[in-house]
C-alpha cells in the first residue's frame, strides 16, 4: 500500500516539474516569442501613426485579415470551455487530463481574438465611443456583451477548478507562496469546502454551454443579419458554431500533443484520450460538411445573380485554390487520416488537426473577403493582398498565444492534478456503480 | 515566519483577497450601469428601444450570476475555515 502511494506521488512529480524547472528551452522560447510580439506591437504602431493605408484593406473590400482572425480566434475558443463543459456534464472521465489545457486556450484565445475589432480600427480610441453613443440593437455590440461574457465566465471556469491545485503549490513553498496563498482563497481541501468548489462547478459548466453557443451564433449575426451575397444567410449561426468546436478540437489536440511532447506527459496524455478526441473531430468534419454543402447548395440552386457571382468567385475565381484549399483541409484529409485505425496515431491525428486549424482559417477568409469583394454598386470586382503590416500581426497573435500557453505552464499545473487524485481514488468505484445502474435490473424495476 | 508575521501575512493576503471580491463586483456593476445607459440613449432617441432591453434581460443577470458564484465560493471557503478570526 505504502509503495502504491509513493509511485503515485512519483507520477505527480511529472506534473509539478516544469513549474520548478527551467530549462534553458524556456528561455529561448519566451526570447523568441518576445522578440516576435515586439515587433508585431512596432507595426501596430506604425498603423496607428500612418493609418489602415499600410494595410491591404481597400475599397470594396473594406475587412481583412483583422476581422478573418477575430472570428478564427474566437472559434478556436470554443476548444475550452465548451467541450471542457460537455465532457464533465456527461461524466467522461477520460476528460481529467485534458480540461485544463482546454480550459486555457479559451482564456488566452478569447483575449486575442477580442482585441482584433479594435486593431482593425484606424483610431482605436474611438473604441470608447461604445461606452458613451453605442447601439444596442446593433449585432456588434451584441458581440461586446457576448465575448466580455464568455471571457469572464470562461475565466472562472478556468481559475475555480484551479484552487486546490493553487493549494497544493502554496504549501509546497517556495518563492511564489504569497502568490500561490493569494490565489488559494484559503483551500484547505476540507469537505464543505469541496461541497462548495463542486457546486459552483456545477453551476458554472452548464451556464458556460448556452453562453459559449451564443457567442459564436453572435459572431454569425455581423455577416448574416446584412443583406450582402453569402453572409445572408439562415444557417449561418449553427454553422458558425459547428465550425468554432471543429477549429475548438483541432486547437486542443495541437497543444495536447505539443506538452506530451515537451513536457514528457505520456503517462497522463494516452493515445485512448487522442483516439476519443479525434473521433470527436470526425464527426465535427462531416458535420461542417453537411453545413458547407447545405449553404452552397442552397445558393446554387436558387442562381440569384449576385448570390452567383460571389459562389463563382470562390469555387472557380481567384479565391479557388483558398475555397478548395478548405474543403481538402476541412474534409478530405481528416476524414481519410480519422476514419482509418492505422492512420490515427499520434502524427495522423496531429496532421489532420493542424489541416483542419488552417482549413478553418481559410472558411474564414472564404466568408469574409469574397461578399466584399463582389459589391452590387457600380464597383469592379476586388482583390485583397494582405500587407506585412497585416501578417506581422497575424503572427504576433499567434506568439501571444503560444507566450500566453508557455508562461501559464510555469506558474500552474497544466493537467489538473486534484482531478487526477480524485479520478484514481473515487471515480473506478463510481463508474462501476454507474454502468451497474445503466445495466437490467430484475424485473419491474425502474430506478 | 513567526506567530505575528503569519498572522500579519494572513490579514494582508485577506485583504487582498477580499479586494479581488470586490473588483469583480465593481466589474459587474459597471456593466450594467453601461447596458442600462444604452438603453437610456435608446429610448431618448426612440431608436428601437425594445432590442437594447431584450439584450440586457440576457446579459445584465449572466454577469450577476457570476460575480455571484464568485462570491458564493469566497464565503463558502472562509465559512468554516477563516483562519484570520481564530
Amino acid at each position: 500500500m505504502e509503495e502504491k502511494k509513493k509511485t503515485t506521488v512519483d507520477i505527480d512529480e511529472a506534473l509539478y516539474r516544469p513549474i520548478y524547472e527551467t530549462g534553458k528551452g524556456f528561455y529561448i522560447t519566451v526570447g523568441v516569442l518576445l522578440m516576435i510580439i515586439l515587433f508585431a506591437a512596432f507595426m501596430y504602431i506604425r498603423q496607428v501613426y500612418y493609418g489602415l493605408g499600410v494595410t491591404g484593406m481597400n475599397q470594396p473590400v473594406t475587412w481583412g485579415f483583422y476581422i478573418v482572425n477575430f472570428v478564427f480566434f474566437i472559434g478556436i475558443s470554443h476548444a475550452g470551455t465548451l467541450i471542457s463543459a460537455i465532457l464533465r456534464l456527461s461524466k467522461a472521465e477520460w476528460r481529467r487530463p485534458i480540461t485544463r489545457m482546454a480550459e486555457v486556450i479559451t482564456a488566452i484565445v478569447l483575449a486575442i481574438g477580442g482585441l482584433h475589432p479594435i486593431i482593425d480600427l484606424g483610431r482605436p480610441d474611438r473604441v470608447l465611443n461604445i461606452f458613451t453613443a453605442g447601439r444596442l440593437q446593433s449585432p456588434l455590440l451584441w458581440d461586446v456583451t457576448s465575448i466580455t461574457a464568455y471571457f469572464t465566465a470562461s475565466t472562472v471556469y478556468l481559475y475555480l477548478p484551479m484552487i486546490p491545485d493553487i493549494a497544493k503549490l502554496r504549501d509546497r513553498g517556495g518563492k511564489l507562496r504569497w502568490f500561490y496563498d493569494f490565489l488559494s482563497w484559503g483551500w484547505q481541501g476540507t469537505e464543505h469546502q469541496k461541497k462548495v468548489l463542486n457546486r459552483a462547478i456545477n453551476i458554472l459548466m452548464v451556464m458556460v454551454i448556452p453562453i459559449a453557443v451564443s457567442v459564436h451564433t453572435v459572431i454569425s449575426y455581423i455577416f448574416s443579419m446584412t443583406l450582402q451575397p453569402g453572409w445572408h444567410s439562415t444557417i449561418f449561426g449553427p454553422y458558425f458554431v459547428v465550425g468554432a468546436i471543429f477549429s475548438g478540437i483541432a486547437a486542443l489536440l495541437i497543444v495536447m500533443i505539443a506538452f506530451r511532447k515537451f513536457f514528457h506527459l505520456e503517462n497522463y496524455l494516452k493515445l485512448i484520450h487522442f483516439r476519443y478526441l479525434s473521433t470527436l473531430l470526425l464527426i465535427m468534419s462531416l458535420l461542417w460538411f453537411y453545413f458547407t454543402f447545405s449553404e452552397y447548395l442552397t445558393g446554387i440552386f436558387g442562381a440569384e445573380p449576385h448570390e452567383m457571382d460571389v459562389i463563382l468567385y470562390k469555387m472557380t475565381g481567384p479565391y479557388a485554390i483558398f475555397f478548395w484549399g478548405m474543403v481538402i483541409c476541412n474534409f478530405i484529409i481528416p476524414v481519410i487520416v480519422l476514419s482509418f485505425k492505422k492512420f490515427k496515431t499520434i502524427k495522423g491525428i496531429l496532421f489532420a488537426s493542424i489541416t483542419v486549424v488552417i482549413g478553418m482559417w481559410l472558411e474564414r477568409l472564404n466568408i469574409v473577403i469574397p461578399s466584399l469583394a463582389n459589391p452590387r454598386l457600380e464597383l469592379s470586382t476586388g482583390m485583397y493582398f494582405p500587407s506585412l503590416t497585416e501578417w506581422s500581426l497575424f503572427i504576433g497573435a499567434l506568439a501571444v498565444f503560444v507566450l500566453g500557453y508557455v508562461l501559464f505552464s510555469k506558474f500552474f499545473p497544466i493537467i489538473s492534478i486534484w482531478e487526477i487524485e480524485e479520478g484514481r481514488e473515487e471515480s473506478i468505484k463510481e463508474v462501476e456503480e454507474r454502468v451497474k445502474s445503466y445495466l437490467p435490473g430484475p424485473a419491474g424495476t425502474t430506478e | 515566519m513567526n506567530g505575528e508575521e503569519k498572522k500579519f501575512h494572513d490579514k494582508i493576503i485577506y485583504m487582498a483577497q477580499l479586494a479581488s471580491i470586490s473588483f469583480i463586483w465593481i466589474f459587474v456593476a459597471g456593466i450594467a450601469v453601461w447596458i442600462l445607459n444604452l438603453i437610456s440613449i435608446s429610448v431618448d432617441l426612440n431608436d428601437a428601444p425594445g432590442a437594447s432591453i431584450g439584450i440586457s434581460i440576457i446579459a445584465i443577470p449572466v454577469f450577476f450570476t457570476l460575480a455571484g458564484i464568485l462570491t458564493y465560493v469566497f464565503v463558502g471557503f472562509h465559512k468554516k475555515n477563516n483562519n484570520i478570526k481564530e
